[in-house]
């Protein structure tokens, strides 16, 4: 009750606000109905790695690559595709320090996961290496966690899970090397027990990441491991 | 958001232009109001009558605080304590007391004048004291420092001062040790005994405790002319730089910590806040520092919140939080001037791209703010910086990226370091010093500034259109038109009256005189109120801001009646400021710098279909200085004025005696203030004025104008006014009719006293 008049007050003073194009933001969100509508969804698609399908399907299904090698980890959601706006927003908090993207990135996965998806008992963001934490001073993943924690009333696992290699950035490599590049990057330091989480990033390319992260989280004993991300390349 | 905080700003701003306060159950009906408003959804309205009442029941609590008239001149007894920093003047130390303990009806809060204390005056002294009081009370005047406002929008109920008899008595030395205003004090004793003799002690004052009473006039006159002056009020600008000084660092070390649960920006952005209020603290709260504080809070906590902002939905709400914290800040200049400069630089760098180097956008910034601050300043002050640009490009980094951080540091290690304190300090005055040269460098420069008259709201209001379309994005056609729309702000003066015509008006400088005469292309200027031992006068003060309102840049002629200083006072302060054509006075000696005449009877000349004629003194000696004293007549076709000065009996009888019924006028200047040494019933007779115009200041030491000079007039029927009660006269002597004018009727708001009180 008390938050919920936080959120009114709060709502009155800085009213939300389109990022986009500054329209008033719909339903507590920076974004407005025009430019929400225009964002690319990211379905149908493989309910393992979240790959875009090309046409719809009747029922879950999983693509290919999933059914020629099996991933660590056992669902996907990612409720965007990896283009214009949504592009736009991650790489302005990634790279600019946007915080209020954060935000609205953590709202719209909300509002997308609340029916959707199973809910787990912890949310787990994808950790980043001291050194690179130091050097950006924030971690993405970690502050679209804080939001998305809240708004779905799941406790965030803050420092359970450590980057133990400093692994060099993704972006130039091929998915083959970003597996390789990934290699026991991380550790699990403590581990809350715990059947089902969910690892929380910005953006999934290939998986690698989440995937290396969820082999090092069932290896501490958890027995499901989801991916939420906001958006899929 | 932002259509409230305009709706609530007018309905506070319709309050403050008002004569009387509607009656305190006007306002139950406007809460009644208000609600039916907001159940019709007529929001702006609704928002608008909530501004209206609560500005209106927070100037009735303010206006019950004042003393009443009853106890006005008794002596009282008072226990309670000092706050604030008293300020030590040559004779006399003037500080703030907060009452505790007095008979009924006494303020709450005095200021108080103490000639000659025993002691050292300390904040948070606890004392009691015998005293004299007065109502807020302040000379009046079209143009000038309205100190009764200030009384009013400070809260003080009443000032006065401090009788030897029955003697003070100090309860406890220093009860305020751990309050903010005792450690203010502490820093400042602190710095007295550091910068002891320094030029820049002034200044370090007033950039580290907001303490701006050292700045010396120079300064001042230097800061205003390079447009500099808002660097030495500590308010967004520092308050801002601190934070971001402090937001920067937390947030790069609070990210090397590894502690995830609470993120870097939050507790930046908090420790940024705290700080900022910490260094608001310092400067003891300060109008201005509240004010920044609550804009920079509503900015964090956007960060915290991670809340998308629109910058004038802020700056609203920041506004509205001001005035809902104290309406009364309407009224004074910085709140206009600070809330302009953010929205300016909203306005100008909002929606555009950002393809400048840092440089060139500062330099627009300041060339920016410069631009659309200037109508207002002209408005407030009558005088606009031309350099000010230039100046705040080079001033505002050094004294808020050098300067301010280098003297917080100081400040905050004098308790324990002071050896490095010391070195601090004088780095940050040798960077003064620089600073100070080249701002007096600028200052030299041709046309570094102008004095304009001041402009009409309508004038104002065109400016701030043209301003908006003049800095409105590129691509909008015709930008260029908006420059012309701020023609009329430098074009437009004051109704100048028509040949044959007069204005005279009598300033309202205190106990003194002075009156200006204006005819269709002259003006004329009789006397120029005190000067006092603070090192202020009458002609800075009230003469040259008047003069500059009106539009007038240079007098034609200057009569200095007479030596005394409630006459002579204002002169040289007036004379260096203005080229004067023609300068008469009885004391060439006082004046040898500037080549007077003496003035004696027979001088005449017209201006304008007008007659000046000298009166007195004649060529046979009078005894007293007084009684010598120049006397003008001034004729017109639609009437007369005769301008007496200080002459008394003596002076009197000579003129009955010389010029008899020649004497006759409309209107008379009380002779020496209406003591009673003066206005002799002949006198009276011969000029046979209808109205008499006397300058007295208010409860003034000498009891002028004196009682029974009063009934004399009275018994004549002879209507009289006061410039005690009626702030400035103005005689108007017009083909339409001839009328007079009393300041403080026509312009006074519900905070001044009513003329004739």
């Amino acid at each position: 009750m008390m938050n919920n008049w936080l959120g009114i007050i709060q709502d009155y003073l800085l009213p939300p606000t389109c990022i986009l194009c500054a329209n008033p933001g719909e339903g507590g969100m920076d974004i407005c109905r025009a430019c929400k509508d225009q964002l690319g969804k990211n379905t149908p698609c493989c309910y393992r790695c979240g790959a875009l399908f090309v046409q719809h399907t009747p029922r879950p299904l999983l693509c290919g690559a999933c059914q020629k090698s099996p991933i660590s980890f056992d669902e996907t959601h990612a409720p965007f595709i990896y283009q214009g706006a949504i592009r736009y927003l991650i790489s302005g908090l990634k790279f600019r320090a946007e915080f209020k993207n954060a935000r609205l990135l953590a709202m719209l996965m909300a509002e997308h996961l609340a029916t959707l998806a199973e809910h787990p008992e912890f949310l787990v963001p994808v950790p980043l290496h001291p050194s690179r934490y130091r050097e950006r001073g924030f971690n993405q993943a970690l502050e679209i966690a804080r939001t998305l924690g809240r708004e779905m009333g799941i406790p965030v696992h803050f420092d359970g899970c450590i980057r133990q290699r400093n692994t060099p950035h993704q972006i130039d490599l091929a998915s083959k090397q970003r597996r390789k590049n990934m290699k026991n990057a991380f550790a699990v330091r403590h581990f809350p027990n715990a059947g089902h989480v969910a690892i929380i990033d910005d953006v999934m390319t290939t998986g690698a990441t989440a995937s290396e992260l969820a082999m090092a989280m069932k290896r501490a004993g958890a027995a499901r491991v989801d991916v939420w991300v906001c958006a899929r390349a | 958001m932002i259509a409230a905080t305009v709706s609530f700003t007018l309905g506070v701003l319709l309050v403050q232009q008002l004569w009387a306060l509607p009656a305190p159950q006007w306002l139950g009906v406007g809460i009644w109001l208000t609600g039916f408003c907001l159940w019709l959804r007529y929001r702006p309205v609704a928002f608008f009558l909530a501004g209206l009442i609560w500005a209106a029941a927070f100037a009735h609590g303010q206006l019950n605080a004042r003393l009443p008239a009853y106890l006005e001149g008794k002596t009282i007894t008072v226990s309670g304590h000092i706050i604030g920093l008293p300020i030590a003047e040559e004779q006399r130390v003037r500080f703030d007391f907060a009452v505790q303990s007095g008979s009924k009806g006494v303020p709450s809060r005095l200021r108080l004048n103490w000639y000659y204390p025993k002691q050292i005056l300390k904040t948070g002294q606890h004392w009691t004291l015998a005293v004299k009081l007065k109502r807020p009370h302040g000379s009046l005047n079209p143009g000038c420092f309205d100190y009764e406002r200030w009384l009013f929008s400070e809260g003080i109920g009443a000032t006065g001062y401090v009788r030897n008899k029955p003697a003070p008595v100090l309860l406890v030395q220093n009860s305020a040790s751990w309050t903010i205003s005792g450690w203010r004090q502490a820093l400042s004793d602190a710095l007295d005994k550091v910068m002891a003799g320094s030029p820049q002690r002034g200044v370090i004052k007033a950039l580290t405790i907001g303490e701006r009473h050292q700045l010396t006039a120079v300064q001042w006159t230097v800061f205003r002319q390079t447009g500099t002056v808002h660097l030495m009020a500590i308010s967004g600008l520092h308050i801002g730089l601190i934070a971001g000084l402090v937001y920067f660092p937390t947030f790069r070390l609070w990210s090397r910590s590894g502690i995830l649960r609470y993120a870097p920006q939050t507790i930046a952005a908090l420790s940024a806040l705290f700080a900022a209020s910490l260094y608001a603290a310092m400067a003891g709260f300060s109008i201005p520092t509240q004010r920044a504080l609550i804009m920079l809070a509503v900015l964090l906590l956007a960060r915290i919140r991670q809340r998308n902002m629109r910058p004038f939905n802020a700056l609203a709400l920041a506004l509205l939080a001001v005035l809902v914290h104290d309406p009364l800040a309407l009224l004074s200049p910085g709140f206009w001037l600070s809330f302009l400069a953010v929205a300016v630089i909203a306005y100008a760098f909002s929606a555009r791209l950002a393809s400048e180097t840092r440089w060139l956008a500062a330099a627009r910034i300041h060339g920016v703010t410069a631009l659309a601050l200037a109508p207002l300043l002209v408005f407030f002050f009558q005088q606009v910086s031309l350099i000010a640009p230039l100046a705040n490009l080079v001033a505002v980094p050094v004294v808020s990226l050098l300067v301010v951080p280098i003297a917080l540091t100081a400040v905050l290690l004098l308790g324990f370091a002071p050896t490095s304190a010391a070195q601090l300090l004088t780095l940050a005055e040798a960077i003064l010093q620089a600073l100070d040269k080249f701002l007096l460098e600028l200052a030299a420069l041709p046309n570094a500034y102008l004095h304009l008259s001041s402009p009409s709201i309508a004038a104002l209001l065109l400016a701030g259109l043209g301003l908006l379309l003049l800095l409105a994005p590129r691509g909008i056609p015709a930008r260029g038109l908006g420059a012309v729309m701020l023609a009329p702000l430098i074009f437009t003066g004051m109704t100048k009256p028509l040949p044959g015509e007069v204005v005279l008006t009598l300033l309202d400088v205190g106990q003194g005189l002075s009156a200006v005469v204006q005819t269709a292309h002259h003006t004329l200027v009789f006397d120029t109120g005190a000067r006092f031992n603070s090192g202020v006068d009458m002609g800075q003060m009230v003469l040259l801001p008047f003069l500059r309102h009106q539009g007038i840049g240079a007098l034609d002629s200057l009569i200095v009646s007479h030596g005394d200083n409630d006459h002579s006072g204002g002169a040289a302060s007036l004379l260096q400021a203005m080229p004067v054509t023609f300068l008469y006075t009885s004391v060439p000696k006082q004046l040898s710098p500037y080549a007077a005449t003496v003035c004696s009877a027979g001088q005449t000349w017209v201006w304008d279909k007008v007659r000046f004629s000298m009166l007195a003194p004649g060529s046979q000696r009078l005894d007293s200085e007084n009684d010598s004293s120049c006397v003008l007549k001034i004729e017109s076709s639609f009437g007369s004025i005769l301008l007496p000065a200080d002459i008394e009996r003596q002076g009197e009888t000579w003129l009955v005696k010389t010029y008899g019924e020649q004497l006759r006028a409309d209107i008379l200047l009380a002779p020496h203030h209406g003591s009673k040494t003066s206005s002799i019933h002949a006198f009276l007779q011969a000029v046979k004025p209808a109205m008499i115009l006397i300058p007295v200041g208010y409860k003034n030491r000498f009891g002028f104008p004196h009682q029974t000079v009063l009934q004399r007039y009275e018994a004549q029927h002879i209507n009289w006014l006061s410039s005690a009660g009626q702030g400035a006269i103005t005689v108007h002597l017009a083909k339409t009719g001839n009328t007079v004018e009393s300041y403080r009727n026509k312009h006074g708001r519900y905070w001044h006293m009513k003329p004739g009180q």
